[in-house]
């Protein structure tokens, strides 16, 4: 293991001082390994290694020669990167990109992790957005003159479902009263099973009549279903609340995201 | 006398060379080496070693020899390294300076007389 990892930092060094010295120095480590036993002269070995190689590798790379690789006539000559020396601003840039990296990862790690994204599963069956470019069956809802309006999204009874269901999930997770978020969930469940959505082919329309039904339904929170093309203009709320008693904003599909707002509070999303 | 890249003389070139100054080594050997002469102080790790070796062997002040003599050194085929005339003369220069060195600190009374 230790003999892998002392292989491993000897590649720090230029390929030309490898190739001269590498197995040397692998066997004087090896020697090393042999003749230094116990943890405190392991550690201090590896606290010489270390040192050493801080110290050297730099002053190595520095002395290898800048040599272009041989030129072969009508084939391309380029530099071997490899026995560059390590230029000291190339190593600053390295080491600021490397912690910008390193940066970002943790960032998006510590505030990106809560965002919920409802699994879009009709992607591939859902009506293009496009109706118009499309033609076919959306012909109820589907603005004939794409110059003088946005086209409407069109919702396929898979999608209703899938809506219903997620806004049924946002109440019964926002809603504090459990009761009343039951019986919404039932409400809906009973109106999908008994065909009132089956002939709305509008995205738009159909997130209006939920809106609607749930305005009534619900006394602790207002629910809006929203259907359109722009996102919600307050990005805040995509983060999802810690419980009970903040807004929320759950994305359920590239068409269709409900909001769920306590009663009292600004509500800035309402379609 | 070629001495442009030991000019002045690094303190591990001059420790490789007073190693070698008790006969050939390799490069363990000579680690080892520089660890009891030095009193322990100075514990070359392989870059070091190898890096200073490299440009002692490009100043000629070290050469490498044959390990055909039946040694363990030949036998592990490590390769062994020998003081060079002009090592020798580079390694007496740089001690006569450090001699030349602790009289003037004898005499302003910052070293004691039997220190060295």
């Amino acid at each position: 293991m230790s003999e892998k990892m002392y292989r491993l930092l000897l590649r720090l060094y230029p390929s030309r001082f490898r190739g001269q010295y590498g197995e040397e120095a692998m066997q004087v480590f090896r020697d090393r390994l042999r003749d230094e036993r116990g943890a405190w002269k392991r550690a201090r070995l590896w606290m010489d290694v270390l040192r050493d190689l801080a110290t050297s590798a730099p002053r190595e790379h520095r002395r290898a020669p800048a040599r272009p690789a041989a030129s072969v006539s009508g084939v391309p000559s380029f530099l071997v990167l490899e026995e560059q020396p390590l230029r000291p601003d190339m190593f600053l840039l390295g080491t600021v990109l490397a912690l910008v990296a390193v940066g970002t990862f943790v960032y998006l790690m510590t505030h990106g992790g809560n965002r919920v994204v409802f699994p879009s599963r009709f992607t591939g069956n859902l009506q293009s957005a496009m109706a118009p470019a499309i033609g076919g069956n959306g012909e109820q809802a589907t603005p004939k003159d794409k110059d003088e309006a946005e086209p409407v999204p069109l919702v396929t009874a898979e999608e209703r479902e899938l809506v219903i269901q997620s806004v049924t999930g946002a109440v019964a997770k926002y809603d504090p009263d459990r009761v009343e978020a039951r019986s919404v969930a039932g409400m809906l469940e009973e109106q999908r099973s008994a065909g009132a959505y089956d002939d709305i082919r509008s995205g738009p329309e159909f997130a209006g009549i939920l809106t609607r039904e749930l305005s009534g339904a619900t006394r602790f929170v207002t629910v809006t279903v929203i259907c359109g093309y722009e996102p919600a203009a307050d990005s805040s709320m995509w983060m999802v609340p810690a419980g009970p008693g903040q807004r929320a904003w759950l994305r359920i599909d590239e068409h269709f995201s409900v909001t769920v707002t306590p009663v009292g509070q600004a509500e800035g999303n309402r379609q | 006398m070629p001495r442009r890249k030991l000019d002045p003389l690094p303190s591990a070139a001059f420790q490789i060379l007073l190693a070698l100054a008790g006969g050939d080594l390799h490069g363990y050997a000579i680690m080892r080496q520089v660890e009891e002469q030095s009193a322990g102080r100075m514990r070359l790790g392989p870059g070091t070693l190898y890096g200073s070796i490299q440009t002692l062997l490009e100043e000629e002040l070290i050469r490498e020899v044959d390990g055909g003599d039946g040694s363990a050194a030949a036998a592990e085929r490590r390769r062994t390294y020998r003081l060079t005339a002009a090592g020798r003369k580079v390694a007496r220069s740089e001690a006569e300076r450090i001699a030349d060195l602790v009289r003037v600190a004898r005499a302003r009374k910052i070293l004691g007389g039997g220190y060295v």
